[in-house]
């Protein structure tokens, strides 16, 4: 019998056999720390998680056992005994060293809008933007009611974009686009027509019956740099903030319309200086009312539009895409190098797509489409020139 | 972000994997709150082994209710955001085959013919 289990007897046996533990050396010094007095030994005491060790000059290091290092600890004393000897911090710098710290109890995982989305959605097919976080942060703007505004370069794909989102939302969809206003009052909100049965009658706009869908539309405001005058976006400014009415006239007891709390605004602006017919920028207080926020497309990658063109124009071959959309990429270099004053939109690719698959050359089909944005101007050819000599850049290419 | 999957289904599955039924009731149940789920038992299953590693529930839990009284409680559970996420997924399936589904009808049309046609209207 060792000296521990001799001064301890069957409690300190059951203790041991409880933890499976080896405990030759042990002494067990809970009841009075003055019983070790023996060198160079070391006690526990499980009730109370503490254990002792005793060096070489008499001095007792301490250590309160954490639940998680009891186990551990117990397991290593001897390692610890040996290393503590001459140190009176043995037990905690073992432990240090031994035991990684306690985790931190992690928190409970809390489901956002946004996790559910990427977990239940799938990106579609037609989405062919790079980066999926665009397209999951503008569903969640969907159902969080918050108006966005796409910017970027004609024919990138910002209207096909609205259409995708709302038929994914399942939304009904109403487009207005700003460029094709002859009246902006009466586009939004109506107009006084003549039928001679009934006399002069109002006719609401389109508009007001979209906003009260109560579906809760999902309303595209096109090309929303065309409205020069601005009185379009005056009109709209109550309904795109949390006002959310349009006012039918300007007296003060004019009807009102209210918004439904499901509509929704999705609108598109061209913004830059190559847009002759649209306002250079927006006013700076219709940006702030698209809180979901001003996204700012781009065209797509080379291989995402190489795709795009294979799925909207099935037969044209898979080398002629790969050249339609390489030639896109030089042009989209140069405009970028400020060498040339306008880029080669998706739209017009998938137009060259078009003519090929119709039996046109690709190096025709290119001119073609391409040259017209090029125009020579008070004889000046110099970018016509550039976009010629990228054709013939491309070489056999073509 | 947090790399554990979240769907639309997963808050009424919860509920019904704690009142202790088996992973085909609840996908039952889950199919009449949302009909055009495509989810089924397994999906249930491997929900209800994470929530049981996570420690959220025991294995093995009594059953404290009856297929139909989680049925009334889960369609009244569904919550707005979850509605929103299950119409996007539908959604988002539908407008993904109709992209298949250009393909296909552009692959049986024959062109030439419409060609043909369109010219002999015009001459």
């Amino acid at each position: 019998m060792s000296e521990y289990d001799r001064d301890y007897g069957e409690e300190a046996v059951e203790k041991k056999s409880a933890l499976g533990i080896r405990a030759e050396k042990k002494v067990d010094t809970s009841a009075d720390r003055d019983t070790i007095g023996i060198d160079n030994y070391w006690g526990y005491d499980i009730d109370t998680r503490t254990v002792w060790i005793k060096n070489d000059r008499d001095e007792l290091n301490m250590h309160w056992m954490r639940s998680s290092e009891i186990e551990v600890m117990l397991e290593h004393m001897d390692e610890i005994y040996a290393y503590h000897t001459g140190r009176t911090t043995a037990v905690d710098d073992f432990m240090a060293e031994a035991i990684d710290s306690e985790p931190e109890p992690s928190a409970p995982h809390i489901p956002t809008v946004m996790s559910k989305l990427r977990g239940s959605v799938e990106c579609p097919e037609e989405f062919k933007f790079a980066d999926d976080n665009t397209f999951y942060t503008m569903l969640r703007n969907i159902y969080r009611g918050k108006n966005i505004l796409i910017a970027g370069p004609s024919g990138c794909g910002k209207s096909s974009l609205g259409k995708i989102l709302a038929d994914i939302t399942n939304k009904p969809f109403h487009a207005f686009n700003f460029g094709d206003t002859m009246n902006p009052s009466a586009k939004l909100l109506g107009d006084t027509k003549y039928n001679a049965d009934k006399g002069t009658w109002f006719k609401p706009s389109r508009f007001i019956s979209a906003v009260m869908d109560k579906r809760g539309a999902f309303l595209m405001l096109d090309e929303v740099t065309r409205d020069r005058t601005g009185d379009l976006g005056n009109i709209l400014m109550p309904v795109l903030d949390g006002q959310k009415y349009l006012s039918l006239d300007e007296s003060d007891d004019a009807d009102t319309v209210q918004i439904d709390k499901g509509a929704f605004f999705f609108a598109t602006a061209n913004i830059g200086r190559e847009y002759l017919g649209a306002a250079h920028d927006l006013d700076r207080a219709w940006k702030d009312r698209f809180t979901g926020g001003i996204y700012e497309l781009d065209y797509l990658p080379q291989k995402k539009e190489q795709e795009l063109l294979s799925n909207r124009v099935p037969h044209i071959s898979e080398a002629d895409a790969y050249r339609i959309t390489d030639f896109a990429q030089r042009i989209r270099n140069l405009y970028k190098s400020e060498e040339l004053n306008t880029s080669v939109s998706t739209r017009m690719c998938l137009s060259v797509a078009e003519f090929v698959v119709d039996g046109m050359t690709l190096i025709e089909a290119l001119k073609h489409v391409v040259l017209p944005f090029y125009p020579i101007q008070a004889g000046d050819d110099t970018e016509r020139v550039r976009v010629l000599q990228t054709v013939q850049s491309m070489g056999d290419d073509l | 972000m947090s790399r554990v999957k979240d769907t639309y289904w997963h808050s009424i599955a919860h509920v019904c994997l704690s009142a202790g039924l088996k992973p085909a009731q609840v996908a039952r149940i889950v199919i009449k709150c949302f009909p055009q789920t495509e989810i089924n038992g397994r999906h249930i299953g491997a929900y209800k082994r994470r929530l049981i590693n996570d420690g959220v529930i025991d294995k093995d839990i009594p059953t404290s209710g009856s297929e139909n009284e989680l049925i009334a409680i889960s369609q009244e559970l569904v919550s707005e955001e979850d509605r929103f996420v299950y119409d996007c997924s539908v959604g988002s399936m539908r407008t993904s085959l109709k992209c298949f589904e250009y393909k296909l009808e552009q692959a049986e049309v024959v062109v030439v013919d419409d060609c043909d046609e369109w010219i002999a209207k015009i001459k």
